[in-house]
């Protein structure tokens, strides 16, 4: 049993029964490998899990803005769009108004001063240019 | 020690049963408050949810764009723009009189008017519709408490003339189709409006991280007519010419490309008196000294459709092809003709006196004979000739209600044909047609016997650029290729040495026909009180005759130079068809254009 205490003891972790050494050179002890890997990846963990828990919330805030701006911006490309068809269609408009035979009527007669023609005559390559 | 228990106080039991009353008391109204929470919250929810969504939602109408409607060209003949309306809240405008006199001058309205409106009972009161732009900044602009605007569609129209009035018409205050293609295609045009559910605060405004919803509105299809707005303004300036040549009442003339019923214009001239009061005088009309007692407008009616006429005999080469399809002659057949005819006391003549003459079908229709035709046509029979009548669009609609108000001409029931009726519905009298089927007679035999139906809308055109009408007409074969053939020639050889000299276009082969008929008055009859006859003329045909590009028809009412369509509406035909030739690019016939001929 007492061997089995022995064994179980600390590594560096005087035995009982044994008597401890004068000098006073710092015991060293042995640590098994794995707890320090531990206690540094529940360390990592801890502060990733902080560090997430409290920058949830702001990724989420900043996901909603990124969203949010981004709905803006495509709002305000939908409105920019639709001004300049809403613009193309003024101008559509305009050009058809320009471009009316009453329009070009009355700007030739009215503000050109010209007249109409008395008679049509249609050009008949057959004819020789007579 | 021990006390005895005083009578006063209550006993264990009773104080027991406070307690336990107490208790319940204490368990039943939490619970109760509890399960009604659960039951507002949760089982019964669906009202309060809504009454919460009715306080925070809002459902904005957006309003779906109107299609616009184009010619054969694809230029605009009508469309819808962005205007605002301004409006006010009456009960939030400060100082009425102030602000009326503030937006007076930028509304171009007068303050009182204005000001009336502002204190107007109620929360909304229209002060302007439909402003442009500027106007609406201007107004928004001044800062008032309680004005404000919406954005909405505005109909324009960029070509002010007949075409809009006579086809395109027009819209009510709020964008639904009165008049015209307008009005017949409402269901296309119109689209369909989006809805837009914005979370506001009690005031209205949306609420920045709020709910938003958007169904977009869907504009209306475009709507294509086969109307050349170019050829129809030159068809409208020859025609306003040749009706004040020829002092015509009125004038009709429409040309359309007979293998596809395509209608590429249409127009109405009619003669106005003139009132001393009116000192507007439109573009289309035609200069008048100011002693001219009327004056020659190319009118907002469309004649062509909604006006029925006798055609007299314009209406022949329908009889002869009746007479050629049920093989009672040939174009060759020949038969003894009169100068005169009795028939059941009516005294039937030939324009000019002959002594009998041995003249064959072709030559009768050549010289446009009457008793020639009538004679042929008792061959044919009263049954078959009115069956020929209705196979060639006679008595019906030919435009499927494209363009509201087209008459379906007038044609008495078999059952009602008196003993002349024969001869006189033959001849093109006691029958009346629309000027579009009296050229659609024209168009079947143009089309070797094919009715192709005329159309006025040549595609419907959804915004997703699918085209969703109209229905493609069906075709059917009203005379044989054989018989419209026959026809044909005949009808080539009136222009060429008949009575339709005068629509003859050089290196074109021109296929036509005259028509003089007399006008029905009112009052009924023929014969006015002064003894006199009033005519109508027509002259129809379709060139080139021997692969036809385009048919014409040009009306005549009671012109004055002239009483024969030969002189009055056979050279309105020639001029209208050189216009078209040169517009529409039409090549020469090769039968009778020398080498290299482009046409007149």
């Amino acid at each position: 049993m007492s061997q089995a205490k022995a064994a179980q003891a600390k590594p560096g972790q005087a035995t009982p029964g044994q008597a401890k050494p004068a000098s006073a050179r710092p015991q060293l002890k042995s640590v098994p490998k794995s707890r320090p890997r531990f206690r540094k990846l529940y360390f990592v963990s801890f502060v990733v899990g902080l560090i997430a828990l409290v920058a949830t919330p702001f990724a989420i805030v900043f996901l909603h803005a990124s969203l949010l701006t981004g709905q803006r911006d495509l709002d305000n490309l939908r409105l920019e769009l639709n001004e300049q068809l809403e613009l193309r269609q003024q101008l559509l408009y305009e050009r058809s108004q320009a471009a009316s035979p009453e329009l070009i009527r009355a700007t030739a007669t009215e503000v050109l001063g010209m007249v109409v023609a008395e008679n049509v005559t249609y050009l008949n390559s057959s004819s020789n240019g007579q | 020690m021990v006390s005895k228990p005083s009578k006063n106080r209550p006993s264990l039991s009773s104080r027991r049963r406070v307690f336990f009353l107490s208790s319940l008391i204490v368990l039943i109204i939490p619970g109760l408050i509890f399960y009604r929470l659960v039951d507002i919250q949760l089982l019964d929810n669906s009202e309060l949810i809504a009454r919460g969504e009715d306080q925070r939602v809002y459902t904005r109408e957006l309003p779906a764009r109107r299609g616009d409607i184009y010619d054969s060209n694809k230029d605009l003949l009508a469309t819808s723009l962005i205007r605002y309306t301004i409006w006010a809240d009456p009960r939030r405008v400060e100082d009425p009189w102030q602000t009326a006199q503030l937006l007076a001058p930028v509304l171009q309205s007068s303050a009182e008017t204005l000001h009336t409106k502002l204190i107007a009972q109620g929360a909304f009161s229209y002060l302007k519709r439909k402003v442009s732009m500027e106007t609406r900044d201007a107004v928004l602009a001044l800062e008032l408490n309680g004005i404000h605007s919406y954005k909405e569609y505005a109909r324009h129209y960029p070509i002010e003339s007949s075409l809009r009035s006579s086809f395109v018409g027009f819209v009510g205050s709020e964008e639904q189709g009165l008049g015209g293609i307008e009005f017949s295609y409402n269901d296309q045009l119109v689209g369909t409006p989006g809805r837009l559910y914005l979370e506001g605060d009690p005031n209205g405004n949306p609420i920045a991280l709020g709910e938003r919803k958007e169904q977009p509105a869907l504009p209306g299809a475009s709507v294509y007519l086969t109307i050349d707005n170019p050829f129809q303004f030159q068809t409208e300036q020859i025609l306003l010419e040749q009706v004040e040549q020829t002092s015509s009442l009125s004038g009709t003339a429409i040309v359309m490309q007979p293998s596809t019923g395509r209608i590429l214009s249409m127009a109405t001239v009619v003669r106005e008196e003139n009132s001393s009061s009116d000192e507007s005088v439109s573009a289309s009309e035609t200069p008048h000294s100011p002693e001219t007692p009327y004056s020659y407008v190319v009118s907002n009616e469309n004649r062509a459709v909604t006006w029925t006429y006798e055609p007299g005999s314009a209406l022949k080469p329908l009889t002869f092809s009746a007479i050629l399809d049920t093989d009672t002659a040939t174009p060759q057949s020949v038969r003894e003709v009169p100068a005169s005819l009795v028939l059941y006391d009516s005294l039937f003549e030939d324009h000019d006196w002959h002594p009998p003459l041995d003249m064959s079908v072709s030559e009768i229709l050549r010289i446009s004979s009457n008793i020639g035709t009538i004679l042929w046509s008792q061959g044919l029979g009263e049954e078959l000739l009115y069956q020929y009548l209705l196979r060639f669009g006679v008595g019906s609609e030919l435009l499927r209600q494209e363009l509201p108000g087209e008459s379906v001409g007038q044609l008495l029931d078999l059952n009602d044909w008196s003993g002349t009726s024969i001869a006189t519905i033959a001849l093109g009298q006691g029958v009346a047609l629309t000027p579009l089927q009296m050229l659609n007679v024209y168009n079947i035999i143009a089309n070797d016997g094919v009715q192709i139906p005329p159309q006025l809308v040549g595609d419907v055109i959804s915004t997703q650029g699918r085209r969703v009408g109209p229905e493609v007409p069906s075709q059917s074969q009203i005379i044989s290729s054989e018989t419209a053939r026959e026809v044909k020639d005949m009808l080539v050889n009136v222009v060429e040495s008949g009575t339709g000299k005068n629509a003859a276009v050089d290196n074109y082969l021109v296929a036509g026909k005259t028509g003089t008929a007399r006008k029905p008055l009112p009052t009924g009859g023929y014969e006015d009180e002064d003894g006199n006859y009033h005519y109508i003329t027509t002259f129809a045909g379709f060139l080139p005759a021997d692969n036809p590009v385009i048919s014409i028809i040009v009306v005549l009412e009671e012109p004055q130079n002239s009483i024969y369509a030969s002189q009055t509406s056979a050279p309105a035909f020639a001029l209208l068809a050189r216009e078209a030739i040169r517009h529409f690019h039409i090549p020469p016939s090769v039968s009778v254009a020398g080498p290299g001929a482009t046409g007149q």
